[in-house]
């Protein structure tokens, strides 16, 4: 499958009277996007603001963040079966908004994590205080239910960036990237002297606030198959997880994966890039004996010789990761896994919750537990009142000056286990 | 139904509690985790990760765990009695490594955490009852 990305550059985001794109900047009318937000009658309200590298501005609770994008050319449109139909995507060409993000934020339920600084010691843990980010605040009607209002906002999203992306749908990208996987029997003919390297992607599957999707389906629903990585590059894959801000992967990182976009980097130059497989993380035993024994089988099936294993939270998922490893080493493939620590706050502490001698080549995303203070800052978008409770923060967290101290944890993107950020371990 | 439902969550109790064998504690967390091991040395395995939730461990006050008798004839176990009883040691270990809990425990947000816990419970149990 062959994917053209082209990359059109953003560089300013302004509210004003019409929407539009013009010599990369955005021009965004909020009343064009209410609407589309407000379809969904489970919404009341919805405030637009923007908030710019290098300001000082918190965004708080921050629950997804989504790359705007227009699919020109090719099967299928934005985000497959959440608010396009279900068409394959992964080929043709898509045009991406870069340096933005629509992110969405609201209280959905009282420990949903994530701050987003735009300045000071925060930004520098959040790959999300160097772009140019939409935010919208959703208000809900009364008396929702969670699991109703993470969904609305959800979706809000997606529809959101979908509206925004169709206003590139005519503009000539800044530059263009290309990236082409070949079928099994083609990339063997190929590049028969290429170690052939597969992606194993763990997707976030718990339950309510903890979840993934494919395609429009549950990833706790599916047994572990394998797709295109170019899919998942084009919105295949979306987020519905809100949770664990510092180490979940939001949908802007699944349409960026930084893992893909290195193995595509060296296939055919030093590996053969054959595929991505994606598997779960239920918290259900016998479905992580079943995922982990599915994903070993499918990597021996395909004649890999080595896998990179990413993970999507922490404690349950150490648990598929180690399977997952265990179980790929043992059908002879090799394994590197990323993951992130939660080593306590000194750091001294066993990282994971589970460990195997298999995983002998470990990519660390962080330590979790590492404290750092938040000064305070002049503006938030969203709201404070949750601060205390989001996970890695404490009664302690807002002092009397008004600074936070905080775990790395409350940092949306502060230790990616896709290797995202920038940061890890010593 | 063949296992057990192990709780200090009253959302679980009020859900399951007609439908389903729950033994609902007032208790902390990890005194559930307690409880589930002594269950695991006197014969039951776990169904379900007792570190579920990306909620840590020194945040939400519930712990919710499914717990069957061990296998007999013609049925099976995902993990053993040896390998449940490595898990809730692991999870003890994890609640013992947070020893920064959280003082706050207002209302609205104890009904959150009842929730997401139900709903993790939840999706364990209707794995198990499939």
């Amino acid at each position: 499958m062959r994917l053209e990305i082209g990359k059109i550059n953003i560089t300013d985001i302004r509210f004003a009277e019409n929407s539009k794109i013009e010599n990369g900047v955005l021009f965004v009318n909020p009343e064009d996007l209410k609407p589309v937000v407000l379809e969904d009658e489970k919404l009341k309200d919805v405030v637009f603001e923007i908030a710019k590298p290098g300001e000082s501005v918190r965004i708080t609770p921050v629950k997804d963040v989504i790359e705007p994008r227009v699919k020109v050319e090719g099967k299928g449109g934005i985000f497959p079966g959440m608010i396009s139909k279900v068409d394959t995507v992964g080929s043709g060409k898509t045009l991406a908004l870069k340096g933005m993000a629509v992110v969405t934020a609201g209280k959905i339920v009282g420990f949903q994590e994530g701050i987003i600084d735009m300045s000071g010691p925060g930004a520098d843990y959040t790959p999300f205080s160097k772009t140019i980010n939409l935010c919208m605040v959703c208000e809900p009607v009364e008396d929702l239910k969670q699991h109703d209002y993470e969904k609305a906002v959800r979706m809000a999203g997606f529809r959101v960036a979908a509206k925004i992306g169709e206003l590139a749908r005519d503009i000539k990208p800044d530059e263009t990237d290309v990236f082409e996987t070949c079928g099994i029997k083609e990339g063997i003919e190929k590049y028969p002297d290429l170690p052939r390297v597969g992606y194993v992607s763990m997707l976030q599957t718990q339950g309510l606030l903890h979840d993934t999707y494919v395609y429009g389906v549950d990833a706790k629903k599916i047994i572990p198959t394998i797709i295109s990585p170019t899919e998942a590059m084009d919105g295949a894959i979306v987020s519905g997880n809100c949770v664990s801000a510092c180490d979940k992967n939001p949908t802007y990182v699944h349409q960026n994966n930084p893992v893909i976009e290195d193995l595509f980097a060296q296939h055919g130059k030093t590996i053969n890039f054959v595929c991505q497989i994606i598997t779960n993380e239920n918290v259900y035993l016998a479905d992580k004996e079943r995922s982990s024994n599915m994903t070993a089988k499918l990597c021996r099936m395909l004649d890999l010789d080595g896998v990179i294993v990413t993970q999507e939270g922490f404690g349950n998922p150490d648990t598929d990761l180690i399977m997952n490893c265990k179980k790929i080493e043992a059908e002879g493939v090799k394994t590197v896994i990323v993951t992130d620590e939660y080593a306590g706050r000194d750091g001294k502490s066993q990282s994971l919750a589970d460990a195997d001698p298999a995983a002998d080549a470990v990519v660390t995303g962080g330590n979790a537990n590492e404290v750092i203070i938040l000064p305070k800052l002049d503006k938030v978008i969203g709201m404070l009142d949750y601060v205390n409770l989001i996970a890695g923060a404490s009664d302690k967290t807002l002092r009397e000056d008004g600074s936070l101290e905080v775990e790395l944890q409350v940092i949306t993107g502060a230790t990616n286990e896709m290797g995202f950020g920038k940061l890890s371990a010593r | 139904m063949d296992y057990t439902i192990l709780t200090n969550n009253p959302k679980v109790n009020e859900k399951f509690g007609d439908s389903h064998r729950v033994s609902f504690y007032d208790v902390p967390a990890e005194s559930i985790l307690s409880i589930a091991a002594d269950m695991i040395d006197s014969g039951c395995v776990l169904l379900n990760h007792p570190l579920y939730g990306s909620v840590k461990p020194n945040e939400t006050p519930y712990k919710s765990l499914l717990l069957k008798k061990k296998a007999g004839t013609y049925t099976w176990d995902a993990v053993s009695s040896d390998e449940s009883r490595e898990l809730i040691n692991k999870a003890i270990t994890a609640y013992n490594k947070f020893t920064h809990k959280k003082e706050d425990t207002s209302h609205d947000l104890l009904l959150d955490y009842q929730v997401v816990d139900l709903s993790l419970l939840a999706s364990a149990a209707e794995a198990a009852d499939e």
